[in-house]
Formats: structure tokens, sequence, C-alpha cells
């Protein structure tokens, strides 16, 4: 009778059962699997980045889905929190209850060899996964990624982000940028302006930006990730921007990782009205209220990022008797080594021309010291806490059956390659810096080896048992 | 609907080093007048213009390459825009003087009138010139008459020393 009524807990000890019980663990991973699920879908209409900030970003604690320009019924909470949680009920339930279970249990009439091969395993497996999230938190605030974009026969360190639009502001002298003040990605990525909003979605309100001595700060009301800035002579429509210095903004719909990764910045219809941007590009009024309080709106544009194009330039104002520029561009990265490409080794399947491998002969520079290696898909560089990675590569206009005729004959003939201009591919890599880079890798490591000795041991455990059994039974 | 989130406050410290060349303004024009803005430029280069630069009141000045057709089209375009009729040759341009923009050797032009007919006592200042790279140059300024009379002198000196950054030299 005893065993069926239940233990009276006060506050406390339901706090602990709720945290270290089963319950979270599902509720969490059926959650984790509609976030995954929805945050799909919606990815093939807003594009990765979006889907990042909406449903992943740690201020980020209600979703409401969306899926073909429509807010569906239903109310998700942000990933980060979800996995925070389940990473507490992993180290509360399964690593600390465990280990406490363990080492309360002394009296056991079991030998200790034999309860501690049966703890190991799972306890093993379960502190290597919680670490796993641990990793997912690391990734998440420490890490940073950017592409370099490397020509053959030239040397690059300057990174410049795919995703992390920022606003960055000088003061210009002679007509250069100088002490270039950014304000991060992080301070705006939640508040983009495209699409639908609803309640909890964080796309409104408003910051305001202050600099070190530069006299005036920025009212930032958001910005569009993907929009047309368009002369005023064109005729407004219903949602338009306000017109600023002759140009106002059009929203434009979020083009996905897929129609970005066509070639050209514009397809090639005569008709500019019909031409098809392949690529998002941002857009943004930036409210500049000077000291005295005087404000004025600007509007600032992003660029493309295709190798070789140009960093666009700063929308200006003059404040005080100096120029300031004001630019919304991708985040720009000044690397602390370099990278010289001599050659890109491109292998494409027999009779097309789509990659089969492509391997980056290369000279990395680090203070002073040169050191020549390669760099090939699934053969990442790890140096200095960068991993570069072969993202893509870009032939532009090289003819490529030209091409490779002038380097079987150069390498044939014993000489160095020197390819002429117009002969020179472009590689592009993804440096990445994660203090948690390979952990994940080892998790998975030590996890294996913790279920393998677990379901091992029982495995041989049965095997013993049954072949005792059947012992006893012949005797 | 959207968040009733109050205004927060951030103080930026963040700062990025210089990256050379991608520093330098596309064009760098050391006597630009103080009250002239750069307000668009390389990221609006798909619908043209390269540089435009916003001039105190309505006017505004922009530079745009690689236009199309020859001197006498374009001209005849611009005076459409002052419903005005249309030169049969160069030399029929009352206004025309020799101005130099990037080095090359070009022309000047104003035209002035109702402007796109909804505009009055508006003016165009035009100083183009056609270059190896770029076919033709446009650097134009457009606004009200008062304005641009003020401005003249400004604007050609601009084009006469207005340097594009080397090697950014775009195909549109």
């Amino acid at each position: 009778m005893s065993n069926l009524k239940r233990k009276k807990r006060n506050l406390l000890q339901w706090i602990i059962r709720i945290l270290t019980g089963y319950e979270i663990t599902v509720i969490s991973i059926l959650l984790l699997i509609a976030i995954v699920f929805f945050s799909t879908l919606e990815q093939a209409d807003v594009g990765l980045y979006t889907v990042k900030q909406r449903y992943y970003a740690i201020d980020v604690f209600l979703v409401q889905p969306e899926l073909r320009g429509q807010l569906l019924p239903i109310l998700l909470p942000g990933a980060y929190w979800v996995c925070a949680i389940f990473t507490l009920n992993l180290l509360c339930g399964g690593v600390t209850k465990m280990a406490y279970l363990f080492a309360k249990n002394t009296r056991s009439t079991v030998p200790f060899e034999k309860r501690f091969g049966k703890f190991i395993g799972v306890f093993t497996s379960h502190i290597s996964m919680a670490v796993l999230m641990i990793a997912g938190a690391v990734d998440y605030h420490k890490s940073s990624m950017t592409m370099l974009d490397v020509v053959e026969s030239e040397t690059n360190h300057i990174g410049v982000s795919e995703e992390d639009i920022v606003i960055e502001v000088s003061e210009i002298v002679d007509g250069v940028e100088t002490d270039i003040h950014v304000v991060e990605n992080k301070h705006i990525s939640g508040m983009i302006l495209n699409g639908k909003t609803s309640w909890f979605d964080k796309r409104g309100g408003s910051k305001t930006f202050e600099f070190d001595h530069f006299p005036f700060k920025i009212k930032f009301k958001g910005w569009y990730r993907n929009a047309n800035v368009i002369p005023a002579k064109v005729a407004k429509i219903e949602g338009d921007g306000e017109t600023i210095d002759g140009l106002y903004v059009r929203e434009d719909d979020i083009l996905t990782l897929q129609e970005s990764s066509r070639i050209g910045n514009y397809n090639q219809s005569v008709d500019s009205s019909k031409r098809k941007k392949s690529q998002n590009m941002g857009a943004a009024y930036l409210e500049v209220i000077n000291e005295a309080g005087k404000s004025q709106t600007i509007l600032v544009a992003t660029s493309f990022t295709e190798p070789g194009s140009s960093f666009i330039d700063a929308v200006t104002l003059n404040i005080a008797d100096k120029t300031y520029g004001f630019k919304l561009t991708q985040r720009v990265t000044l690397l602390p080594f370099k990278i010289s490409l001599k050659e890109l080794d491109v292998n494409t399947y027999q009779g097309t021309t789509m990659a089969r491998d492509y391997i980056s002969n290369i000279v990395y520079e680090y203070e002073g010291e040169e050191v020549a290696t390669t760099i090939s898909m699934n053969k990442p560089l790890r140096k200095e806490g960068y991993t570069v990675y072969q993202a893509r590569w870009q032939a532009g206009q090289v003819d490529m059956s030209e091409r490779k005729e002038y380097v079987d004959k150069r390498t044939a003939a014993g000489l160095p390659l020197d390819l002429p201009e117009e002969m020179r591919l472009v590689s592009i890599y993804q440096v990445v810096s994660n203090p948690a880079d390979r952990w994940p890798e080892f998790c998975i490591y030590i996890s294996g080896i913790g279920l393998l000795f677990h379901f091992g041991l029982k495995l041989s455990m049965f095997v013993w048992s049954s072949f005792n059994k059947e012992k006893k039974n012949e005797i | 609907m959207v968040s009733c989130s109050k205004e927060k406050v951030i103080k930026i410290t963040e700062t990025r080093g210089s990256i050379g060349d991608a520093d330098i303004l596309f064009t760098t024009t050391p006597n630009i007048p103080n009250d002239w803005r750069v307000v668009g430029s390389l990221s609006n280069r798909f619908t043209r213009p390269l540089v435009t630069y916003g001039v105190a009141g309505n006017s505004s000045v922009t530079l745009t390459v690689g236009l199309g057709g020859d001197y006498l089209g374009n001209i005849n375009r611009w005076r459409g825009q002052f419903s005005k009729a249309e030169y049969t040759s160069i030399s029929d341009i009352p206004s025309l003087e020799n101005a130099k923009i990037l080095g090359q050797e070009g022309i000047f032009i104003k035209e002035y009138g109702e402007f796109q007919g909804r505009e009055k006592d508006w003016a165009m200042l035009v100083i183009m010139a056609e270059h190896p790279s770029f076919q033709i140059i446009v650097f134009k300024m457009v606004g009200p008459l008062s304005e641009l009379e003020k401005h003249e002198e400004n604007f050609k000196s601009m084009a006469r020393e207005l340097k594009v950054k080397e090697g950014q030299l775009l195909q549109p």
C-alpha cells in the first residue's frame, strides 16, 4: 500500500522533479521537430537568413510560422530557448541525477563494477550530448563567418559576409572613409521589415545608435532584407517608402539561397522594370539627428558582393563642417592572415560544367611566415583558430577549355603557370572562426563509444545469462 | 501590428580598419561644395547613374557612365524633357562650349524652361564626353534655374577635377 501512496513534495522538489523529468525531454524534442519543420517550409519562401532571425535568434520567445505569405494559427517558442531548457534538462536529469543516484546507491547488493559498467556508458553519452548542445550555444554566441574571394595569382585578406548586413558610419576626409564605426549585425538583424508582421515578431520599435566622437546619432527603425531603390519619377504604389533625395524604397520578395545562386546580378531582360534580381539587396532609412536635435533622413542600400565588384560608396551628410559617410553594407572582416591563390584546379564531370572536385593551391601567409598548402572540398584548412572551407568558385568570362589547353601546355613544358588575366578563376572560401568548431565531432565519437560500450555490455550480459540458463537446464 | 518595445539607445564602439582602395569613394572630388552631398552611388548602379550628388534645394547632380547613343541623340532626348524641338546637328546648339571631364575633352550645354511638364523655370547643365572605357560619360545637373545659375561654376570646376577610383571602372 505504501508504495502506491504518492510522496508529498515541496516546491523545490517539484522544480527538481520537473527539471529532471522526461516530460521536458519529450516536449522539447517535439517542439524542436515542429520548429525545424515549419522553419524549413518558411525558408523556401523567405530564405535562410530571415528564418534564422525569426525562429532561432536569442531574442525570439514566440514565433508564428508563415507560409506562402500567410501567418499560420500556430505559436511556437523560439528555438534558442527550447534548446536552453532541453540542455538544462539533460544536465539536471541525464547527468546530475544519474551521477547522484549512482553515488547514493552505495548500499546496493549489486557489485560496484557491475553498477559502474551499467552506468558509465549511458552517463558518458548524456554528457557528450549536453556538450553538443553547449557547442551549439558557443557557435551561436562566439563564432563568426565571412567569405573570402581570391582571384588566381592574387592575394586577399578582406572577408565580406554574405549574410550579415551592418551599418558603417565614417568621416570622409579627402574622398576617403576614415574612423569607420560599425553598427554590428546583432543590433539590426531582428529588425527586418519585409513580410507580414505579428504582435510578437520583433519587427517594430526603433533603436538609437550613438558614436564615440561623432556629433550626431542615428535613429533606426528597421531595414528591408530585399528591396528596390526606385527613382522618384516612377509612380509609387501602396507600401512604398518615403522619397528621399529623389529615391524611394519598394519592398521586394526575399530571395532564397537557391534563387540567389543564379548567375549574374540581374537577368538580361532589356526592360529594366522586368529585370529580376538574383541577390537580396538591403535598404534602410536612417534618421540622422545632430547635437542640436535637427534630424535628416537618408536612404542607404546594399550592393552586390559578386567577386571583383566594387564596395559601395557612402551616402554623405555634412554635419558641423565635416563630411560623414553612411552605408548599409555587408560586414567586412580584416582577417589576420592572407591567402594567395596560385592555381585553382577544377575537375568537372565529363561532358558537363558541374564541378566534381576543385582544389586550391594556395600560400597561407601569417605573421611573415608563408606555407604552401591546398584547400579542397571537404578538406578545409585549420589555422590560428580559423577554418577555411572551399565554398565555391567562379569562372566569370573565362573560357574553360582554352584555359585547360593553356595550363596543360605550360605544365607539360615545365613552365610556371603565369595565367593571363582573362584566364584567371575566382575561388571563394568560407572562413569560420568558432571556438567550438570540433566539439560536435568529438561529442559524437564519445557518445558513440559510450553507447557502444553500454549496448555491448547489455548484449554480453544477455548472452552470458542465456548461456548460464542453458547450463542450468542441462544440469 | 508591431511590438511596443521601448526604444533602445546603443553606444557604438566597434570600428574596422581600412581596407585600402575600397574605402576611397568612387569619385573623389576635393573641391566638392560644402552644401553638396553624395546621395546615391554604386548601390544603384543598375539603374544608373553611378553617383548622385544632392545639391542644396531641389537640384541634383548625377554622374552617369556608359550611356548609349551619340551626343545629338542624347541632347535631343533632354530637349524633349523641356518640350523643345530637336536639333538636326550639333552645330545647331547655341550654348555649346568645350569642357573637360575625367580627363576627356567634351562639351557643355545648357537647357532651360518647363522641365517634364511640371517644373517651371528649371534648367539642366550637362557636360558630356566620350570615354574609351565608358562610351559616353554624362555629368548632369538639374534643378531650378535660379539655383543652377549659382552653382554653374562649381559644377564646371567639379567636372574638371572629378576623379574615378582606380580599378573600379565598372561596365554598366
